[in-house]
């Protein structure tokens, strides 16, 4: 799955730890999830769209 | 769900891990000679305990420890219990057909059934520290690879 997310996260000026802390998950997930090592679960995914204020096909897609 | 970097995989936590596989495997080892060896009643209750608790708290350790992780730390964590697991399982059933195919190439020529139970006594005693070892290095092994950045 490909994702936006450290492109958004870049655009914010957000670091992972920053990121994590908002979306309640640790920065080795938002890591795991930015270099596609961990694809989020549908919770998590939608406060990631909740979060930028996107939908979650805007920020995450299949290969 | 936490932010809390202290659940990043550590050497040194893992380190500790390890060390606590080597404990249990001597517990095993010392369940699995008292129970083929030993006579004494109370030697059989704690060597009995031993086998009941010790698996019982590392799984009540894992539900606390799992408690404060995010998801996708819960689901490497599992997947490594996963697979430590069965690789656990198959272990038993490869060292006792090991044991046999010895016993009928390289042995006697037949299956010696006493041996052969008493070995397995042995194996079903050590299986729990393996299971613990191979559940933990599996699961530390994916938190290793989502802590690790990717240079792109």
């Amino acid at each position: 799955m490909k994702t936006r997310l450290r492109e958004l996260r870049s655009e914010r000026g957000w670091t992972q730890a920053e990121l994590g802390q908002k979306l309640g998950v640790s920065r080795n997930s938002i890591n795991a999830i930015e270099t596609g090592r961990y694809e989020p679960s549908l919770s998590l995914a939608l406060r990631i769209a909740e979060l930028f204020e996107l939908y979650v096909e805007d920020i995450f897609e299949n290969d | 769900m936490s932010n809390d970097e202290g659940l990043t995989p550590s050497i040194a936590w893992f380190s500790l891990k390890c060390a606590l596989a080597v404990a249990w495997f001597a517990i095993g080892g010392w369940v699995a000679m008292t129970l083929l060896h030993s006579e004494t009643r109370a030697l059989h209750i704690a060597a009995a305990l031993a086998l009941i608790a010790l698996p019982v708290i590392w799984l009540i350790a894992k539900i606390a420890g799992l408690r404060r992780a995010d998801e996708a730390q819960v689901a490497a964590t599992l997947r490594g219990l996963a697979q430590g697991l069965v690789m656990a399982c198959v272990l038993p059933g490869a060292m006792i057909g090991g044991n046999v195919l010895s016993s009928l190439f390289l042995g006697a020529g037949e299956v010696n059934v006493s041996g052969m139970m008493q070995n397995a006594v042995t194996y079903i005693a050590i299986l729990p520290p393996i299971a613990f070892f191979l559940s933990e290095l599996f699961a530390f092994a994916m938190l290793m690879t989502y802590a690790r950045k990717q240079s792109r």
